[in-house]
């Protein structure tokens, strides 16, 4: 029962082209799950930034943990980033040479699990999206799938506070998408809040989705596609 | 949730922070300051007061020093003034002929001269003619007699004649000496007082007959060949003088030359030294005195004046300045005073460390009062704190108490407490997680009727412990103990339940209140339930909310409950763990099971390389209807994917393929090794796949099949009664498994061991370099087909 919740964006109004004029309002608390659709794939990566703080705004403020990003002393910020896990767009670059590095960088960065702790933990959740193992190596030698699994490793590994899912183009048929769903679900019952970002699509009508919170993110607004909360049917995540 | 151990702490507001470190900063810094202040101040003080009395002190000793060189002066000028006068007298009395014409007159006042001044050892008159007569006190035995020394040049002849007198001026003794070649125009004071039209002073020298110190001074008359009247004085007199004057304790004066010849000094005895066997003035160096050294070097770098010099580690007072005077201005002579400043100051250092020994003890009470700030400054902000934490205990204490009243309505028939009770619980005493359990079929079973994680607002309920899962616990509750540990691992009572419950949250405090409700004899009291807190705060206020719910759930539990609770309600069955067999616990763990390979008991056979293909179907594609162009019975794609199976098997001459559920185990290398094994099972495997896709492929929503082939170490043995069947299992078979069930859709991922048998006939795509528990990091491929 955490009075404080995870991400609260109150009359945010931000310096970029790609996010609405309006001003954006948005409370995500412990084990919410909320489903934005974009209108563009930039137009997430732009408010997923706005989310984490790496988006200067002109009026009102984007909390994290109750943490004001504008007011937060850089080093603070930079360790609450560590708590966010965020799937990107574009997942991992072909040129990373060593896949496992990049997905452990952050913890390792962040905090001091031991390295044999924090590698079995990436291994188990590796082996939960549909990976053999956790992919070491060159990540030229991964299949895209493989690469956008290891993304997935990366945004959810170390039990972050938010998750913030760019996968513009999700659809059910992908195999990746039952893993991110269960993965979703288990952070959120850990009490982390969940953010999807995606285009009009399949997802938006798949009744197994089940987020808190349907929102649309268009060029003049955020505004909820449906008013009100979605308990009461379906399969939560 | 495990600690995440993170390097920037999270929960701490950075601005409350440095607000405290503020705080606490000024706590420390002002007392702190305010003593270093004061050291300051004393260190000022002290450092001021001694410069100021060493300065006042010197200051005296200059002005006694400085009286003490004109005192000094003084008695010079006034030994050698009636030397000049004297001369000047004679000269102005006798005139030419001194040494000639008027002789007797020249006597006459040298006799009295003699008798009047002290310090003249002899007068003397001579000529440019050469006639020279010397006039000086006869030895002891006359009487205040006299001697004259009489050199008279007639007509180129020279006679020397020593005439002795006695006091009333009759002659006593008569003599010449031929062998006497003195002749005094050759001499300094001769032809220096003709040179100079005032008193002549000689450079000091020692007098031959007196062994002792001495000048000569001389004055020439105003002619042009003029007679010079001369006296020679004794300057020993002035040596004890200056060894009788007390300058401080080792204080000394010296008169020198400006040539650095000793004049007049304390040791008279080293005022000479002897050089080729004649007595002459010392120099300085030669005294053997290294302050009086120190202070002539000081003065030939820096001149004139008084100073402050270091000398053996001392300091001291040096005065180098001219011996000023009637008398004395025109010899140049200095005077030299050293002096060790200890012996005028001595007693403000000695004061001064008296002071800053006593100013020590004010500073140590100064550092003792800061300190005792500092740590009740600190005390005060940690009450303030605590207050603080109270209050808000308190406050939460009060509003839970104020909600349980309300709650204690909530309660159902059963006595099962409302959801909203162990949220206050947690709420109130932080708790990770709140609970209420209760004691079911006698003792036997604890059973969470509600169990409350404020992190994900989740209520759970159901779950129950036998008393042989966790035996100490039970006994514990029954006895109506509270168990209060902060770390539940290490209790026996509660170790159980940590490993089974509370690992998995990440707690390790737990505080468990039981629930006592009152029995059916009088005064018997009955453990109904526990109230359990899960890393709640650990403070009595915490404690007492949980007594108090615990209270409240037994005021509220009916009496059936608390008969279900009784401990002999049912009889008890025997602990579960009795029944296992050793032997089936060894079959627990296959990992233990290899381990044990080189035990002699060990039964299973194991066989190091064996190939091993395990295909995983799709659970729901497989269960509809197979194509069938028959007339028969529909069959399902699972029966048509095992005979497939089969099939290919027998083409391929595998010997071993199984299903189980939706997966399909086929091994080979059993019999005849990993040789030729691999390669058939890979055979089977493209063979497989292929019929595989093809079955599937009019499926109208085809989820994925995959296969996994493995090459490595298995163990085998037959299973079952008669006939039973051959069972593979281990290290092989499990890796097969793991790599079907992250392969790609429709592929076969196969190990690096299966890529080295194989590579040389099948052609491999790799899929990447893995990270895999139990086996480390390898590269996985997917078999694409024969070459």
């Amino acid at each position: 029962m955490s009075a404080i919740p995870i991400l609260d964006l109150t009359g945010a109004r931000a310096v970029s082209a790609l996010l609405p004029y309006a001003a954006l309002n948005l409370t995500v608390s412990d084990g919410d799950f909320v489903l934005i659709e974009i209108q563009e794939p930039r137009n997430g990566s732009v408010f997923a930034d706005l989310c984490a703080g790496l988006v200067p705004i002109d009026a009102g403020c984007v909390r994290f943990l109750g943490r004001d990003w504008q007011t937060t002393p850089y080093r603070l910020a930079n360790a609450l980033r560590g708590r966010i896990g965020r799937l990107f767009q574009q997942p991992l670059r072909e040129d990373t040479p060593d896949v496992a590095a990049r997905v452990l960088l952050a913890q390792t960065f962040h905090t001091r699990i031991p390295d044999d702790v924090l590698r079995a933990e990436a291994t188990a959740l590796a082996q939960r999206f549909g990976l053999p193992g956790l992919p070491t190596g060159p990540a030229r030698l991964l299949s895209e799938t493989d690469l956008l699994r290891a993304a997935c490793v990366r945004a959810f590994l170390g039990e972050p506070r938010l998750v913030v899912l760019e996968i513009p183009s999700a659809t059910q048929e992908d195999t990746l998408l039952d893993a991110v769903l269960s993965e979703g679900a288990a952070a959120r019952s850990r009490g982390a809040g969940v953010i999807w970002l995606t285009m009009p699509g399949p997802v938006l009508r798949d009744r197994s989705v089940m987020p808190t919170l349907r929102l649309r993110l268009s060029d003049a607004e955020l505004a909820p596609i449906r008013p009100g909360r979605l308990v009461d049917q379906g399969v939560r995540i | 949730m495990p600690d995440r151990m993170e390097v920037v702490p999270l929960d701490l507001d950075p601005l409350a922070e440095q607000s405290r470190r503020r705080r606490t900063l000024l706590r420390i810094a002002l007392p702190l300051g305010g003593v270093g202040l004061i050291v300051g101040f004393l260190l000022g003080i002290a450092v001021y007061a001694d410069s100021a009395n060493r300065a006042g002190v010197l200051g005296l000793s200059e002005t006694l020093l400085s009286s003490l060189r004109d005192r000094i002066a003084s008695q010079v000028s006034s030994y050698l003034e009636p030397a000049s006068h004297a001369i000047l007298l004679a000269q102005s009395i006798v005139g030419r002929g001194g040494a000639t014409d008027r002789a007797e007159e020249a006597r006459v006042l040298a006799t009295s001269v003699l008798h009047e001044t002290p310090q003249i050892a002899n007068v003397l008159f001579a000529d440019a003619a050469g006639n020279f007569m010397l006039v000086r006190r006869a030895p002891e035995t006359t009487k205040g007699g006299i001697e004259i020394k009489h050199i008279g040049v007639t007509a180129g002849h020279r006679v020397v004649e020593w005439t002795t007198r006695d006091r009333a001026g009759a002659v006593v003794a008569h003599r010449e000496d031929p062998e006497d070649a003195y002749d005094a125009r050759t001499r300094g004071w001769f032809t220096g007082a003709r040179e100079s039209d005032d008193v002549f002073w000689t450079e000091p020298y020692i007098f031959f007959s007196e062994r002792a110190p001495g000048i000569t001074a001389a004055v020439r008359g105003p002619d042009p060949e003029p007679d010079i009247v001369g006296v020679d004085i004794r300057l020993d007199a002035l040596s004890r003088f200056l060894g009788g004057l007390a300058i401080g304790r080792t204080g000394r004066a010296y008169i020198v030359a400006e040539t650095g010849e000793m004049i007049a000094g304390p040791d008279p005895a080293k005022i000479m030294r002897q050089r080729d066997g004649k007595p002459v003035p010392a120099h300085i160096d030669d005294v053997g005195d290294t302050d009086l050294i120190a202070g002539w070097d000081h003065f030939r770098v820096s001149g004139q004046g008084t100073r402050i010099i270091e000398s053996n580690g001392r300091r001291l007072i040096s005065i180098v300045v001219p011996l000023t005077g009637a008398a004395n201005d025109a010899k140049g002579w200095l005077l030299l005073i050293t002096v060790p400043e200890a012996e005028f100051s001595g007693f403000v250092t000695a004061n001064s460390q008296t002071a800053a020994l006593l100013s020590l003890v004010v500073v140590a009470l100064a550092i003792g009062l800061g300190v005792l700030l500092v740590r009740q400054g600190l005390r005060a902000d940690r009450a303030d704190r605590a207050v603080a934490e109270r209050s808000e205990a308190v406050r939460l204490q009060s509003a839970a108490f104020a909600r349980m009243t309300t709650e204690a309505e909530m309660f159902d028939a059963a006595g099962s407490p409302p959801e909203a009770l162990t949220e206050t619980l947690a709420e109130a005493t932080g708790a990770r997680r709140a609970g209420f359990w209760r004691m079911v079929e006698g003792d036997r079973i604890l059973r969470c009727e509600d169990s409350y994680e404020p992190a994900t607002s989740g209520h759970v309920g159901g779950l129950e412990l036998a008393r042989q899962e966790v035996p100490a616990l039970m006994e514990a509750l029954s006895a109506g103990m509270e168990i209060d540990v902060p770390d539940a691992r290490a209790d026996r009572r509660t170790a159980p339940l940590h490993a089974m419950l509370m690992k998995h949250l990440g707690s390790t405090a737990l505080f468990v209140v039981p629930v006592m409700h009152a029995g059916l004899n009088p005064g018997e009291r009955i453990a109904v339930g526990a109230v359990f807190l899960e890393d709640a705060r650990r403070d009595p206020a915490a404690r007492d909310i949980a007594r108090a719910c615990a209270t409240l759930i037994a005021l509220r539990t009916p009496m059936s409950a608390t008969l279900a609770a009784e401990p002999d309600a049912r009889p008890r069955p025997q602990p579960v763990a009795a029944v296992v067999t050793a032997e089936q616990e060894r079959e627990f763990d296959p990992a233990l099971t290899v381990y044990r390979l080189t035990n002699a008991g060990f039964a299973a056979r194991s066989y190091p390389m064996v190939a091993v293909l395990v295909l995983r179907l799709p659970e729901t594609a497989i269960a509809l209807a197979a194509p069938n162009p028959g007339q028969g019975p529909p069959e399902t794609l699972a029966h048509t994917i095992a005979a497939a199976a089969q099939d290919a098997a027998a083409t391929h001459g595998i010997g071993y393929v199984k299903m189980l559920g939706s997966q399909i185990v086929a091994a080979a290398g059993i019999e005849d090794g990993a040789a030729t094994a691999a390669a058939r099972l890979a055979d089977m495997a493209v063979a497989l796949r292929e019929r595989c896709e093809a079955l599937l492929e009019d499926v109208e929503d085809p989820a994925a099949f995959a296969m996994g082939l493995d090459v490595g170490l298995a163990l085998g043995g037959m299973v079952g009664a008669d006939p039973g069947i051959f069972n593979l299992w281990g290290e092989a078979v499990r890796g097969a498994e793991a790599l079907a069930a992250s392969a790609p859709e429709g592929a076969i991922q196969a190990s690096d061991s299966a890529y080295g048998l194989l590579r040389q006939d099948f052609l491999f795509r790799p899929r990447g370099r893995f990270f895999r528990p139990d086996i480390g990091e390898s590269p996985l491929y997917v078999l694409a087909g024969r070459v």
